[in-house]
């Protein structure tokens, strides 16, 4: 009993004083014993029951639900549809040709693809760099294709979507740097997306820093690109995962909520349907997927992801057994 | 995209719930607002919803995930010093069985404890206070108070696992 005590008060002396210890310390205490442990998690679970006591669950829900509208059309109102871009890209092409420019060299196929060329363009051009709500409570950060994405998971990739959103971030939680000197974001309004050359995400320190020289992309992270599509399908829960997966990305960027439907994206913290993946993949020209299989991997798991495939138009993907 | 009139129908059924939840994990009324908001905005950004029946669950499980993505994204020594949980295991899938073990063991400490112990109990705990602080507030030596709050939760250690 009194070991334990003693143990107890050691956590609550850490627990009052956390920087006159390193992380090993504080982890050693922790994880000295069960009992320690338990310690800790009852202290958790005293505080937990405390806030569960005591936040309201009566919010007023229609003020929150015109805040998230707010969020919503900062999203919404962007020009970033490539969708529409083509279209009015392609558009644009098939005017120019009805006018018998010098565009009669051109035939379906390379049409198509500058219209593509065009609308990606135009997408990347559209982009500013930092997005305010009307209310400006809340604002987004953009980067486009190409740029390279560090993060505070140890990711590290070459950006492949055309545009890429960060969470929405609220202006005093969250510092922007260029090139590591702090600003305010309202400096920043104009700046399009395209500037970043390099996206450094700390989430701890609530820090991003965004590189605008040029930057050269390690060869071993050019190869990073297109992290959305190696699919691992485990067939039981792999080990550390706080859900029962069973499909689980690659390189731990994703981990799913429901092994044939949800996936979680843990660097951008977003849920999403594996479908939005796998429907994007499918739009682009050179799209693969490879779906690498963990050995005692049910057979219906790979029916089933199959079954996505198919659902989702996927024909040019591979199974591999690891 | 999920249609604005749709996602409001949702918004008005869970976002108390989902609310409640974010902030009982997260112990911040405005990281809870925006933690329920980023799963709404992401849900709005989807083509595809959830069945009508799994919504509730699909919706307090994302809210659980970001939390913990919150919570993992601070450092050990922040997620130490705030309380938070240091490990997720399995037991997280079973959130309503917790949830009863949280108030289970805010009742027993509210019955069980006697003075000075509950009220060193409630205000380490519920009012977030350090030692030194409780100590000046209710004039006793520090270590009186550590004593105190360890026998506490020697207690009420003896009564649960969690």
């Amino acid at each position: 009993m009194k070991t334990s005590e003693e143990n107890i008060k050691r956590l609550l002396e850490m627990l009052d004083n956390p920087s006159a210890y390193s992380e090993q310390e504080i982890s050693d205490i922790i994880n000295r014993d069960d009992e320690t442990r338990e310690a800790y998690r009852l202290m958790v679970a005293a505080k937990q029951g405390y806030r569960r006591k005591n936040t309201s669950e009566e919010a007023d829900v229609e003020a929150a639900w015109q805040r998230l509208s707010n969020r919503l059309d900062v999203r919404a109102d962007k020009p970033s549809s490539s969708g529409i871009l083509y279209k009015i890209a392609a558009s644009f092409i098939v005017v120019l040709m009805l006018s018998g420019i010098a565009l009669a060299a051109y035939h379906t196929i390379s049409s198509r693809k500058t219209a593509e060329e065009i609308a990606d363009s135009l997408a990347i051009a559209n982009e500013k760099l930092i997005r305010i709500s009307k209310d400006g409570e809340f604002f987004l950060v953009t980067w486009t294709r190409g740029t390279w994405v560090v993060n505070a998971f140890g990711d590290s990739f070459r950006e492949d979507a055309l545009v890429r959103h960060s969470p929405s971030l609220r202006p005093n939680g969250v510092k922007i740097k260029i090139d590591g000197t702090e600003h305010d974001i309202h400096e920043l309004l104009d700046k399009p997306a395209s500037i970043a050359k390099k996206v450094e995400l700390d989430m701890s320190t609530r820090t991003i820093n965004l590189v605008t020289k040029p930057v050269q992309i390690p060869a071993d992270v050019k190869g990073n690109i297109n992290p959305d599509l190696t699919i691992l399908l485990t067939g039981t829960v792999p080990k550390g995962a706080y859900q029962p997966v069973t499909i689980w990305k690659s390189k731990g960027i994703k981990e799913s909520y429901d092994w044939h439907d949800y996936i979680y994206t843990s660097w951008t913290g977003q849920w999403e349907n594996i479908r939005i993946h796998l429907k994007e993949a499918v739009n682009r020209k050179d799209h693969h997927v490879r779906i690498n299989v963990c050995k005692g991997t049910p057979q219906k798991h790979i029916d089933r992801i199959k079954s996505i495939m198919k659902e989702c138009d996927v024909t040019n993907y591979e199974i591999v057994q690891q | 995209m999920t249609d604005k009139t749709i996602l409001h129908g949702l918004f008005l059924r869970h976002y108390n719930e989902m609310l409640h939840l974010a902030g009982t994990l997260l112990y911040d009324d405005m990281e809870a607002e925006d933690t329920v908001q980023d799963v709404f905005l992401r849900l709005g950004q989807s083509d595809i919803l959830p069945a009508q029946d799994k919504m509730r669950a699909y919706l307090l499980t994302a809210v659980r995930h970001e939390c913990i993505n919150r919570i993992r994204q601070m450092s050990f020594a922040d997620q130490f010093r705030k309380l938070y949980p240091i490990e997720f295991s399995d037991d997280w899938q079973l959130d309503e069985q917790r949830m009863q073990t949280l108030d289970a063991i805010r009742d027993y400490a509210e019955t069980h404890l006697t003075e000075p112990h509950l009220s060193i109990f409630r205000l380490r705990f519920e009012q977030d206070l350090k030692l030194k602080d409780i100590a000046d507030r209710l004039d006793m030596n520090i270590k009186t108070v550590f004593k105190y709050l360890s026998q506490s939760i020697a207690c009420i250690q003896k009564q649960f696992r969690v």
